[in-house]
């Protein structure tokens, strides 16, 4: 079985936003939306510091709360483990936005849909073989691949660098960070 | 802060309480008294309109269905959300309110079996608006099981007050004959406060997010409309109306057990004018009547100087006291108003999503 999951290093991460400019140009949109968001997070007490920046999306939750409480059946997970919304069936209510407890669901105001992150699961043809935002980062942060192969890449990079999901006690996220 | 939700929202959330809570009066009026048919119109047809207009709003709120209304038959194939059970919440109790204000307004019986179907679609309704939130764990506020309850009761409040206030001016004569109910919607605040301070006590022991949420009402942002609105106009008006209510009623009810013993004997000595002044219902002339029959008959005399004069101002003294408590029933009905939609907004907009990065 595939499952596609992504890894985060935050400690790679240089907080260019260069992911963020590029998902919002390969999903067409405005400078004002995005479906990647930051939280900055500073510990430590002067002079010793620490600025985290934790670039967030949707998790892709295996227990995903949008998709349980969706009414319309428009949010589902698809059989490589990616949370999609099917736009044909969204009647723009907003309870995904509610129960998404990563705050990753916008809506799209001139259809009036709800959407967020799909790992560019469209150009999984082959032809852009990963997602706009791992393909960008210069600090090779993010890593994008099979949770399910343990050679993979990600499934590697998780164990070497014991990264976890964000909330771990939230939900079963699918994304998981380096910090 | 980035609110997902907002007044229009509030606006349905309230709507739908009104409305179940206008059914369920009416529906405790007609089993309580059938004849009282004005009130138990009045309460159907709140109930129709408030669930129409939130309804309408609702729709107006999704607006990707608003935009492809064909959308919105998707909204009965995920049987586990809530708002699927919603919908099928809304569609029964909506058919129910259709029929019975039909069936009202062609004057035929409701039938029994029919208003107690109602009341209980207008309790799913009402309690569901609450679980709606409530299994949202993205805010703790909402995420709680008293949410439905205290919804519940909010909604009660609020229908009683929604019909007993339209029938203050339409059917008031059927309203003197209401006064268990009255009094017991004047209690409906008292329980509200009851649930609302332990909501705020749990969810603010429960997760930083949630005590982030319950500063901003008692103390932060929002504090104003909390307290100002939400519990002295919302909650603590309509108890005081409900009491200063109770009390001028048990005082008339005892006078005109007074009156009933002077009568007679003051209508004999000082004829009709003296009944006038009795049934005005001052105390002093009551007691002036049975004490000294005299005095009772040149205070008669004097008031009755112009007789169609004092017999308006009789009038009019009479119903001004009726009416000041009118007024008073009113204004508490209206603050049990506010307060109702000011609960659901109030809970909408203050609730802070968890903060789950630490």
């Amino acid at each position: 079985m595939t499952r596609y999951g992504m890894l985060i290093d935050t400690t790679r991460c240089v907080g260019c936003f260069a992911c963020r400019v590029a998902c919002q140009m390969q999903n067409s949109l405005p400078p004002h939306d995005s479906y990647i968001r930051y939280e900055e997070l500073e510990s430590g007490t002067y002079p010793d510091v620490y600025a985290e920046q934790i670039p967030l999306q949707c998790q892709h939750c295996e227990d995903a709360p949008c998709v349980s409480v969706c009414p319309t059946g428009a949010s589902y997970i698809n059989k490589e483990g990616i949370v999609l919304v099917d736009k044909e069936r969204c009647i723009g209510c907003k309870y995904c936005m509610t129960a998404c407890p990563y705050n990753a669901r916008i809506q799209d105001h001139a259809t009036g849909e709800v959407e967020k992150c799909r790992f560019c699961v469209w150009h999984d043809d082959g032809s852009v073989p990963k997602p706009s935002c791992v393909d960008t980062c210069v600090t090779n942060a993010r890593i994008f691949g099979d949770l399910d192969d343990p050679e993979s890449e990600i499934s590697r990079a998780i164990i070497a660098h014991n990264a976890k999901p964000i909330a771990p006690g939230l939900t079963k996220a699918k994304i998981y960070y380096v910090r | 802060m980035n609110v997902i939700w907002g007044s229009i929202i509030a606006w349905y959330l309230f709507l739908a309480g009104l409305a179940a809570g206008a059914f369920a009066t009416a529906a405790l009026v007609s089993f309580k008294n059938r004849k009282l048919v004005k009130v138990q119109l009045v309460g159907r047809t709140i109930a129709l309109l408030a669930l129409a207009i939130g309804l309408f709003l609702l729709m107006f709120d999704a607006e990707a269905g608003f935009k492809n209304p064909l959308r919105f038959f998707y909204l009965l194939t995920n049987f586990g959300s809530v708002m699927t059970w919603g919908t099928l919440i809304l569609g029964v109790f909506g058919c129910v309110c259709l029929v019975t204000l039909l069936l009202a307004l062609l004057k035929k019986k409701v039938p029994r079996a029919l208003d107690g179907l109602g009341i209980f679609m207008a309790i799913c309704t009402a309690a569901y608006t609450g679980v709606l939130l409530g299994v949202i764990k993205t805010y703790p506020l909402w995420n709680t099981a008293l949410l439905p309850v205290l919804f519940l009761v909010s909604a009660l409040s609020a229908g009683m007050a929604g019909t007993f206030i339209i029938s203050t001016f339409v059917a008031h004569k059927e309203l003197e004959q209401l006064d268990m109910l009255k009094r017991l919607h004047f209690a409906l605040p008292l329980v509200e406060l009851a649930l609302l301070a332990i909501l705020l006590y749990m969810t603010a022991s429960a997760a930083p997010a949630a005590r982030l949420s319950v500063d901003r009402l008692i103390s932060g942002d929002l504090a104003p409309s909390f307290w100002l609105g939400l519990v002295i106009i919302g909650l603590i008006i309509p108890l005081i109306a409900g009491g200063i209510g109770s009390l001028v009623k048990g005082g008339r009810r005892m006078e005109m057990r007074e009156d009933a013993q002077v009568a007679p004997k003051s209508e004999a000595e000082a004829g009709s004018v003296a009944g006038v002044v009795a049934v005005v219902g001052s105390r002093a002339g009551a007691v002036a009547g049975s004490e000294s029959d005299a005095e009772a008959v040149v205070e008669a005399k004097s008031v009755a100087g112009a007789v169609t004069e004092s017999e308006s101002r009789a009038e009019a003294v009479g119903s001004g006291a009726l009416g000041a408590t009118r007024v008073i029933d009113a204004a508490g009905d209206a603050g049990s108003l506010v307060g109702g939609f000011l609960l659901r907004y109030l809970i909408i907009v203050a609730a802070v999503p968890l903060t789950f990065i630490f």
